[in-house]
């Protein structure tokens, strides 16, 4: 149980501010870059960059953590494997 | 003004090939977490499922407590799966959206979706959805649109083409 909530204190400590602008202009960054090298993998993206790539979501929290921004980065799963019919 | 949201498909390329699909781009909020993430906008989910990494890792919750709350089967296989109600922020400066969305969590690892999915319960309930792939002559300008069901109809006034148990 712990360990749950260390995860969450070192997301939000300290409180880290949403900016909607930005996440919305490193979106669109991010699509015009293309997906397919981070296929399979989480990314965080922030100010127009990836700023921490792996296999797990935990692995790029602590990364993400660990640089200790003043807003909170967008987290995406680029999804690989099969088309869906 | 125009309510509605508009937005572009997101191209993924899975084996070679280039497939647009509808990502809402959204804010899931937990226990005063924020976590901005994308979603995929299934019209063929009944339900919506979130990645199970999401609620552990973002939102610290221990998912081999939730309760069973039962079954899902989706291109992963057939699932046990727990609930867990999020708040999702989505749309513009000018029009915000907030909305309880229920989401199933898969309760077992190996049984995860590929991405979370935005199924049809409650969400196309509460907004009209548009795929509209086919809006300009490149594909890769159509757009899905979002519309609010804002102005609800009279029940009473309508046939109801099947017998729907409440």
């Amino acid at each position: 149980m712990i360990r749950y909530n260390i995860q969450v204190l070192e997301m939000n400590s300290p409180k880290k501010s949403i900016d909607e602008k930005q996440l919305n202009s490193d979106y669109q960054w991010l699509v015009m870059q293309g997906l397919s090298k981070y296929s399979g993998q989480w990314i965080a993206v922030h100010d127009k960059e990836v700023i921490a790539r792996d296999n797990s979501l935990k692995a790029v929290l602590k990364k993400v953590t660990k640089l200790q921004l003043k807003t909170i980065p967008l987290y995406l799963r680029v999804p690989e494997g099969s088309v869906t019919t | 003004m125009s309510s509605s949201l508009s937005y572009p498909f997101t191209p993924i390329e899975i084996n070679g090939k280039t497939v647009l699909r509808p990502m809402l781009r959204i804010i899931l909020t937990y226990n005063s977490i924020d976590f901005p993430t994308w979603i995929l906008v299934d019209s063929g989910a009944d339900y919506s499922i979130i990645r199970r990494e999401i609620v552990e890792d973002a939102f610290g919750v221990n998912i081999s407590k939730l309760k069973k709350s039962g079954e899902t089967c989706g291109i992963t296989g057939k699932t046990s799966v727990g609930e867990i109600e999020i708040e999702m922020k989505f749309g513009t400066s000018r029009k915000k959206c907030i909305e309880k969305i229920p989401f199933n969590v898969s309760l077992e690892s190996s049984k995860d979706p590929p991405v979370s999915l935005l199924g049809r319960d409650p969400f196309f309930y509460r907004y009209r959805v548009d795929f509209r792939m086919g809006y300009t002559d490149d594909p890769s300008l159509g757009k899905f649109v979002l519309y609010p069901e804002e102005h609800k109809r009279n029940a009473k006034k309508y046939k109801k083409p099947l017998k729907i148990k409440k």
